[in-house]
């Protein structure tokens, strides 16, 4: 997946909504495309996709509006659909739910790797994110 | 001053692999690790690259189409070797599986290549090379992409100064047959061979351009550590051949009688062979010697390969156990090979700071050994007793067999000849009564008794006779009465 380009195929992935989308939804799908991006180079396309899947089929019984489409594969289609349904919704709810979801990403993915290497990866991703705001405050 | 290029080595971080590769691994070579599915080849790879890497030697892992890098992840950090810390800035893992879904080696290649770029690591591995193979194009076309692929890797690696691994699923007759074995610098052949029930890992390293490696096939053994190989080598004794001890410290038997038929006790260091039948008493004198070292303060380590149950009627026994005197090593498999018999005993001497080991018995440890190590069970004894000789530590190792009369063996297998010293015990009937003899038949380099003399196993132990048995023929097992000479 290129940089930020998850929104490279909204029309593909059949989700994105021609209209304006509210503001809210984009900053907290970056930090999806910034995690991303470390971790399919490790784990692969699939991987991510999969984790990703689960994670949001877990979520979907409390957050009835998360939209699960089987046919969104790739990284890029899968956050696109995260970010039109987040757009969806207002703010608050959607900082809550992505909080939530990130928690179960972040489970699920320590189940399998366990919580110390998860911790390591995660905390590199951050340092990518604020790597990359800082650099824009000095723009 | 030679002009020639020195060719560095790496040390493996494996415990005996370099011993295998001559000194180590040649920096920059390509090499490849080859094996069938659960072979070890990915925990190798894994052992050798966090041993290796570090902020100023980072490592690539590229993963393709074989184990699922999760899972790799998530079973390799199960090995002690694998430091978290080195996971980001030292070790990188990239995954491959969707470069290579279309077939292409050259999009690989240059895949690659952007990664090694971008990483500038000293060490690169790819695994499951297999798979980048079979996801080929089929035929003379595929084969010449195949070839060129390798080359231009190697070639490629070998320009950036990397030490690249191949990780393929290839047994010994794939690998014979393919162009990889040819481009490739080194080989190293990973198996797990099945012999009856038991399984036993081998390892062989197939080549290694520049230096003269050890062949043949060689034992290792896959723990929570690791990898460890066992190069089919002697430990060495320092100065075996150098100095002669003329007077060597004696120790105590832990029985009065034989230290006087020892003329002061068995030399320091000594392998003691006690020989006999069943009943005789051998298992006794085992504990009396473990108990004499516990008296000076010596810690013991026992074998036992005998039922637990038996075992569990000797109180003194029980008692230095319970007092941390003697450690007893149980094993439960029945697939034990030599070097997991030796792992564990060396260990054990090395954490307790043992100086006398007892082993019981000789006869019974072919019922633990896989048939491997069963079928040359006097090879297995030899580099036990030759491991235990390097430590410097004094063993009483005992050895049962039917008393088939007449016969003068003192062993099974011939094994008395790798003992430094044997005491062989015997019963014979005398006067309506199975009574119990022993002698001294060997202890190199020192005098000892040659007298038979009877003795009894009492509460206090053994209690031999202070004089030689009054009987001729005794090992006969039918004495008659000594005439006194005129």
């Amino acid at each position: 997946m290129d940089k930020d380009d998850y929104r490279a195929q909204p029309a593909s992935a059949g989700e994105a909504s021609d209209g304006p989308r509210p503001d809210h939804a984009q900053p907290l799908v970056r930090t999806w495309s910034r995690l991303g991006r470390q971790l399919v180079p490790l784990i692969g396309e699939n991987g991510f996709g999969a984790l990703f899947g689960r994670s949001l089929r877990l979520m979907v019984p409390v957050y009835a509006w998360l939209s699960v489409d089987p046919s969104r594969k790739t990284s890029a289609t899968l956050l696109a659909g995260l970010e039109a349904d987040l757009a969806a919704v207002d703010a608050d709810t959607a900082a809550a739910a992505n909080e939530e979801l990130t928690s179960t990403f972040t489970r699920q993915l320590g189940a399998l790797i366990g919580a110390g290497l998860t911790a390591r990866l995660l905390a590199e991703s951050a340092a990518g994110d604020e790597k990359q705001q800082n650099q824009q405050e000095h723009k | 001053m030679s002009e020639k290029v020195a060719l560095g080595k790496l040390s493996t971080g494996v415990p005996g692999l370099d011993v295998l590769l001559g000194g180590g691994l040649t920096e920059f070579s390509f090499t490849l690790i080859a094996g069938a599915p659960g072979s070890g080849k990915t925990t190798l790879a894994h052992q050798v690259m966090f041993a290796l890497a570090g902020p100023e030697r980072r490592a690539l892992f590229f993963t393709v189409l074989g184990e699922p890098p999760l899972k790799m992840l998530r079973y390799q950090q199960q090995f002690s070797f694998f430091d978290m810390d080195k996971v980001g800035p030292s070790v990188r893992y990239v995954n491959l599986a969707d470069d290579l879904r279309a077939g292409d080696f050259s999009g690989v290649l240059e895949r690659i290549m952007r990664e090694v770029e971008d990483f500038s690591p000293s060490l690169v591995f790819v695994d499951s090379f297999r798979s980048v193979v079979q996801t080929g194009r089929t035929g003379n076309e595929g084969l010449w992409d195949l070839q060129h692929f390798i080359q231009e890797l190697g070639s490629r690696m070998a320009t950036w100064q990397a030490t690249t691994f191949l990780i393929g699923e290839y047994t010994q007759a794939d690998v014979e047959a393919n162009p990889i074995i040819t481009v490739a610098d080194g080989m190293i052949a990973l198996s797990h061979n099945q012999d009856g029930d038991a399984v036993v890992r081998k390892i062989r390293v197939v080549k290694m351009r520049g230096q003269a490696h050890m062949a043949g096939s060689h034992t290792m053994r896959i723990t929570g550590d690791g990898i460890r190989v066992y190069p089919r080598l002697l430990p060495s004794v320092k100065s075996a051949y150098t100095s002669a001890d003329r007077e060597p410290r004696r120790i105590t038997t832990g029985v009065a009688g034989l230290d006087d038929m020892l003329h002061g006790g068995l030399p320091q260091g000594h392998t003691l062979m006690v020989s006999g039948p069943t009943g005789i008493g051998k298992t006794i004198l085992g504990s009396k010697f473990l108990q004499a070292g516990a008296a000076l303060g010596e810690h013991g380590v026992a074998v036992y390969f005998e039922k637990h149950t038996a075992r569990l009627h000797n109180a003194e026994l029980v008692g230095m156990i319970d007092a941390g005197h003697v450690t007893v090593l149980d094993s439960l498999s029945l697939s034990l090979s030599a070097e997991e018999l030796m792992d564990d005993l060396l260990e054990t001497i090395e954490a307790t700071g043992a100086t006398r080991v007892v082993i019981d018995s000789l006869s019974e440890i072919g019922l633990y050994l896989a048939p491997e190590f069963r079928h040359d069970l006097r090879l297995t004894v030899f580099r036990t007793l030759a491991t235990l000789a390097a430590r410097g530590v004094t063993a009483l190792i005992t050895a049962g067999f039917e008393d088939n009369r007449p016969d003068m063996r003192f062993s099974i297998d011939n094994l008395c000849f790798l003992a430094d010293a044997v005491l062989a015990m015997r019963f014979a009937e005398v006067d309506g009564r199975l009574c119990k003899f022993m002698t001294v038949v060997k202890v190199r380099g020192c005098a000892h008794s040659n007298e038979l003399r009877g003795f009894r196993i009492t509460d206090k132990g053994l209690e031999i006779d202070d004089h030689i048995a009054p009987y001729d023929g005794v090992l006969s097992g039918w004495p008659t009465p000594r005439l006194l000479h005129k």
